[in-house]
């Protein structure tokens, strides 16, 4: 299977595309054609989101972000697998690990069809806040969209295992909350991904801290409320 | 012959304009052969059968001819990889290394790199694919260079 081909069978024929994982069509082809074509793209995105700062930061980041989302993935993938199995799905653990790499290839290219607009800002402005939240941003917009294709695909897929649907579908729910609590800190605990201006490079920055504190504190240095170290 | 061509539809997954083109191809190679066998003494169904069986399965048919024609996603995914690409590779990796050369002096001036990427981007004009991509990765580089003779 073509690499970059399994993105457009995802965005232009998603039901025969969730209906040849249902079949298990050529899933270890799909999954081999998604990571690559997803970690390259994930890559790059990393890479602009690291040429704020650096040579180093730029290579970390192109590293660094294709590691978020694929340890978020296996650290995830156990408890949407057995939860489902717990509740009547017929799925194979592959065919979870499918679904879920669908919603991260959609995730890697929409961040792909963002670059550009990323780079641009990143060119011309050299405002950090700035330019950390409207990343929030995008990859708000992205995951979110993202997850929504893993939602459908998975309700699609499991459609005829009458067993336990409308819990699965409950568990699905939280599984997508907790699945975008975990990546969260996990981009936390592997920042910096932009690198601030005044700090010198370092692959990883000291534990501690939280995500969601610090988006607010640059939210409110924005607006002119205080100034983030 | 239409449920074929349908199963080749619903498999071929490229833009609407290509995938009109592309079946209508298609059909008449179909309807040729379904005429030859028919010429050679079979009724119109066997003809037809006869016809769709030379073509082969209707998946690998559509993977084929996406394979041929469905390049406008990739275009499109070219379009927005290389100019990004591109720009950070000059950045980081082009402009430090003319920096170390003893040729800096030289090329340090605006002009002398806006010809050089000029020069650069002129044999990719016939680089079909991503085409569309060309403008983003003239404009990313000017404003890299210009960036950079703001700092000089």
């Amino acid at each position: 299977m073509n690499e970059f081909a399994v993105v457009e069978d995802i965005l232009r024929n998603r039901r025969g595309f969730f209906d040849e994982i249902r079949e298990g069509i050529e899933i270890p082809a799909k999954i081999r054609a998604m990571l690559v074509s997803s970690v390259l793209f994930l890559a790059l995105y990393g890479a602009v989101l690291g040429s704020t700062h650096s040579l180093l930061q730029t290579i970390s980041s192109a590293i660094k972000l294709p590691i978020l989302f694929l340890i978020t993935l296996i650290i995830c993938l156990p408890t949407l697998y057995f939860f489902n199995v717990l509740f009547g799905s017929r799925q194979s653990l592959s065919q979870s690990f499918a679904l879920i790499l669908t919603a991260i290839t959609v995730t890697a290219v929409l961040l792909l069809s963002f670059a550009p607009i990323t780079l641009f800002f990143m060119l011309t402005t050299s405002h950090y806040q700035f330019f950390k939240l409207l990343n929030v941003g995008i990859f708000a917009i992205t995951g979110f969209i993202g997850v929504t294709f893993l939602y459908r695909g998975m309700q699609y897929v499991s459609q005829e295992d009458e067993e336990g649907k409308r819990t699965r579908s409950r568990v699905l729910q939280l599984w997508i909350l907790i699945y975008g609590f975990v990546g969260s800190q996990m981009a936390w605990t592997l920042r910096p991904f932009i690198g601030s201006p005044d700090l010198p490079f370092e692959p990883f920055r000291q534990l501690g801290g939280n995500f969601y504190v610090n988006i607010i504190a640059s939210i409110a240095e924005i607006l002119g409320f205080v100034i983030v170290k | 012959m239409e449920a074929y061509l349908r199963e080749v539809r619903r498999r071929l997954r490229v833009d609407s304009a290509t995938e009109e083109a592309v079946l209508a191809e298609l059909r008449a190679h179909l309807e040729e052969a379904t005429v030859v066998h028919q010429a050679m003494g079979l009724s119109r169904e066997r003809a037809e059968a006869r016809a769709i069986e030379q073509f082969g399965d209707a998946r690998k048919v559509a993977g084929q001819l996406r394979g041929v024609h469905g390049s406008s996603f990739n275009q499109a995914l070219l379009a927005a990889f290389l100019p990004v690409a591109l720009t950070i590779v000059l950045k980081w990796v082009a402009i430090p290394l003319l920096r170390l050369s003893a040729a800096w002096q030289v090329v340090t001036s605006p002009a002398f790199l806006s010809v050089a990427a000029l020069l650069l981007l002129l044999p990719t004009l016939r680089w079909e694919k991503w085409r569309y991509g060309l403008p983003a990765w003239g404009f990313f580089w000017a404003i890299t260079i210009l960036g950079l003779a703001a700092n000089l």
